[in-house]
């Protein structure tokens, strides 16, 4: 479950960075990867569900608690994301064209977009530092440890073994 | 289970359509939008008196008048690819000088708590 938790949440950084970037896909890729984020979103808070209902459950029983800032702030993300995703939407020219429809041309909405795109990456990086310590462990678990094991174990073997170069302990001694 | 996930699913999306609508029922509602919308209009009507090489002009691009840097955006100006990427790493170093700031701060906070009170 950590393993999956760690994938999904390390593809949707790589994908949220590409998203903010739409110079580099440009924009009809924007759009369709857009949607694809606000799916794969969908399936992050399906598989932290149980912990979004704990918390909001007792949100006022232990108010100043870690969880509840998190809560919060994962909660303004959602909104945020979801104002960027709208937004988005409205000033379509692709994906909207796509189903028939026509995007609008204001301003004000694509500064917005702008605005709320800026917003959620503020948020994205407080809900990465709020989640820290486990992602830091997951890391560690997945990434760091296996090296490690991988590097020992090559040193291991590339080094003579241990009753070719250093002579049995006695045991009088 | 299938249902379960469905229903689940079904209230994140009724929770951001209800976001959504309460934003856009704020944006639209505001003195600003109907100024900023009374203004572009007034801005087509003005533009629709031009003739269209002198409408042009005024753009980076010849031909739409609205937007500069589009072939840029649409990602046909690829020589713009290491700015890209390079913005990718600002916002990269942006996640990570907040997730550093945080950190810090809780780490403090930590010592100064397990400091004896004297």
């Amino acid at each position: 479950m950590h393993k999956t938790n760690l994938i999904l949440d390390s593809i949707l950084l790589a994908a949220f960075l590409i998203i903010m970037e739409p110079r580099l896909t440009g924009i009809p890729w924007h759009e369709w990867l857009s949607i694809a984020l606000a799916a794969a979103l969908v399936i992050h808070l399906l598989l932290h569900w149980r912990w979004v209902i704990d918390v909001g459950k007792s949100f006022f029983r232990k108010f100043f608690h870690r969880s509840r800032l998190k809560w919060i702030v994962d909660g303004l993300l959602f909104a945020a994301f979801t104002i960027v995703v709208f937004t988005g939407l409205l000033i379509s020219e692709n994906l909207l064209p796509a189903l028939g429809l026509r995007g609008s041309r204001d301003f004000l909405w694509r500064n917005l977009h702008h605005t709320s795109a800026n917003l959620t990456l503020a948020l994205v990086g407080l809900h990465f530092a709020l989640n820290w310590d486990w992602v830091a462990a997951m890391l560690k678990r997945y990434l760091f440890n296996p090296i490690r094991q991988r590097f020992l174990l090559r040193r291991a073997t590339s080094m003579p073994a241990p009753s070719q170069s250093v002579p049995p302990i006695s045991k009088s001694s | 289970m299938a249902l379960k996930i469905l229903w689940k699913t079904m209230i994140i999306l009724l929770v951001a359509g209800m976001i959504a609508g309460g934003f856009y029922l704020l944006v639209s509602r505001s003195p600003a939008f109907s100024a900023i919308q009374a203004n572009d209009s007034i801005r087509f009507e003005q533009r629709s008196h031009l003739p269209g090489p002198d409408a042009s002009v005024r753009s980076s691009l010849p031909g739409r008048p609205e937007f500069g840097r589009r072939d840029f955006e649409e990602g046909r100006g690829r020589s713009g690819s290491l700015v890209a990427w390079l913005e990718i790493a600002r916002n990269l170093g942006l996640i990570f000088l907040i997730t550093f700031v945080v950190v810090g701060f809780q780490w403090v906070l930590k010592k100064l708590r397990r400091r004896p009170a004297h």
